[in-house]
């Protein structure tokens, strides 16, 4: 496996007398995008601040690829989305850009060819001469991640790059990191568990300030049972469990909201059940609205 | 430390492009010449025309009316009551200017793009040299129309005026710097620049006075007037040619020490 991209070990932060980073420890590899999810006040954005170099621990280590957040060998190779930050006013944002770029090592014609890439693929080019305050939020938000693209760095930190947006622009940075992923690794901070479960492979949960799972699978794929998520028009919940509980290999049924259903199921004992379900659905003439394998992300992390 | 002279180029750089090249930097030039021009043709053309027509003795009249007695012998008139302008007049320029060299870049999250870039030393010190550079930029400007009064006056006084401007030049440099500084360090500590304005006033005013009554009382804390911004400005004035190295020293010393603080802040403080 290759050198990982953070390490964090012992990680401990503390706000007067809050303790919002109980001795984090984990290890992340450069690949996918990785998800860091928790509830409010988990300490999503402390982590990212402190990886990002502007927060300073009260204990413990953190590297990035082997150097302390904040050093300059990680110019160029770690950029980020920090939540809520906004470029500067006064100037265009091309101007803003470009200095970032050189800043970044690229000579002023490198500079301005850069920023017209990376505005390029936010679908922004035009707005190279226009000023941060002629934009829209989503606009804004695009051009805080085509910064963060300045350079091709090796991993990127988004700190809920959808938050506050339409979903037009949500599924249009979706596809904007989608894009870039075959370079980069993305770490997404977000509360928006659909989201996450589309791009991300890998997911951090964080709780009170204790990573409580270090790493999981969204797909689900190695455990000895499967699921089949399915969402159904309004039918007689106990009619609904008990017919598909006579089906073969079905474990267990569990219906955490109105008209959705969690079927556990073996695999060996019968591989093809999502076949035999739907076959049974039109038997009875039950329409679905949805019909996916596993489980939600947001079942498997919180329930 | 980790300093880059690249990165300080690219950061005077930008921050001249505020100055020069956004509606609000020119603006604010605009504002700031339309001032001098007042200073430059009521008080100095008219001191001058004064002395010409009375004599030395009288302009002291004027500089008497400024506090500043009759100790002050600039061989060319005109920047004689330059100085005596600019050495009260830069140091409030100075604290308007230097406000906001980072406290509303942090509040805004701007800092955070930056850092991902460049060290805070990069933009501590950046920031710091490009309002020095501004300043020297704006004196500059003030002593050449100066000079051009000068010489419109008498043009034989050519040498003379040249190495006067350039010894005021220096004198004014080293008198700002330290007001430059602990804006620098309010800027890193603040989070706005109407802050730092009013707690420089504070500082200036209170702290010196604070400082001043104790030493009333116990002479032995007169070494605490050291640290009182502008302390030696009222002998400064009286001097006719470059700073003495003891006057020099202390504005000087103090600019060192408001860095060394202001740069622990900007980089211990959390973004």
């Amino acid at each position: 496996m290759n050198d990982p991209i953070i390490t964090c070990q012992n990680l401990n932060h503390r706000y007067a007398k809050k303790q919002v980073l109980n001795n984090i420890d984990f290890t992340l590899h450069a690949g996918e995008p990785i998800g860091l999810v928790g509830p409010n006040g988990a300490g999503k954005t402390t982590l990212f601040n402190i990886l990002c170099g502007y927060l300073h621990p009260s204990s413990g280590n953190v590297s990035l690829f082997g150097h302390k957040p904040g050093s300059t060998k990680l110019i160029g190779k770690v950029s980020a989305l920090p939540q809520d930050a906004q470029l500067d006013p006064s100037f265009s944002i091309g101007a803003q850009l470009s200095l970032y770029a050189r800043l970044q090592g690229f000579s002023t014609k490198a500079a301005v060819h850069e920023v017209h890439r990376v505005l390029e693929a936010v679908d922004l080019k035009q707005e190279f001469n226009n000023k941060p305050s002629t934009l829209s939020h989503g606009m804004g938000k695009r051009v805080a991640i085509a910064q963060s693209f300045i350079g091709k760095p090796s991993l990127v930190f988004l700190d809920e790059p959808t938050a506050g947006l339409d979903p037009v622009n949500t599924r249009t940075i979706r596809s904007i990191i989608s894009e870039q992923t075959a370079d980069t690794t993305f770490i997404i901070s977000s509360h928006d568990l659909n989201e996450l479960g589309r791009l991300c492979q890998q997911v951090l949960m964080l709780e009170k300030g204790h990573m409580r799972t270090t790493m999981l699978d969204a797909s689900d794929s190695t455990k000895a049972s499967q699921f089949i998520t399915l969402q159904l028009e309004t039918y007689s919940v106990t009619e609904v469990i008990n017919t598909l509980q006579q089906l073969t290999g079905v474990i267990a049924i569990n219906s955490p909201q109105r008209n959705e259903y969690i079927i556990e199921y073996s695999e060996l004992k019968e591989p093809k059940l999502d076949a035999k379900l739907l076959m049974l659905l039109a038997e009875k003439n039950w329409s679905y609205r949805q019909f996916s394998r596993g489980k939600t992300l947001e079942e498997q992390l919180f329930f | 430390m980790s300093v880059s002279l690249k990165h300080l180029y690219l950061i005077i750089q930008f921050e001249l492009r505020r100055l020069f090249a956004s509606r609000k930097g020119l603006l604010s030039l605009i504002t700031l010449f339309a001032v001098w021009g007042l200073i430059l043709f009521y008080p100095i053309r008219l001191a001058a025309n004064i002395v010409m027509q009375t004599g030395q003795d009288q302009s002291n009249a004027l500089t008497n009316f400024l506090g500043l007695g009759s100790l002050i012998r600039w061989p060319v008139i005109e920047f004689q009551v330059y100085w005596q302008i600019t050495i009260i007049f830069l140091p409030l320029l100075s604290i308007a200017i230097a406000a906001d060299q980072t406290s509303s870049d942090r509040k805004r999250g701007t800092l955070r793009f930056l850092t991902l870039r460049t060290t805070r030393d990069n933009i501590f010190f950046g920031r710091f040299l490009s309002v020095t550079v501004i300043q020297l930029l704006i004196i500059l400007f003030t002593l050449i129309t100066t000079l051009g009064l000068a010489l419109y006056r008498d043009a034989s006084l050519i040498p003379l005026a040249f190495t006067t401007a350039t010894t005021i030049l220096v004198n004014l440099v080293i008198i700002l710097l330290p007001y430059n500084a602990l804006m620098a360090l309010l800027s890193a500590k603040l989070n706005s620049a109407r802050q730092a304005i009013m707690w420089a006033i504070l500082i200036m005013i209170v702290f010196s006075a604070i400082i001043t009554k104790l030493s009333t009382y116990a002479p032995i804390l007169d070494i605490l007037q050291l640290f009182i911004l502008g302390f030696y400005n009222a002998d400064i004035a009286k001097v006719s040619g470059l700073i003495p190295l003891k006057l020099a020293a202390l504005p000087l010393i103090q600019t060192a020490v408001f860095l060394t603080i202001g740069r622990w802040i900007m980089v211990t403080k959390n973004l």
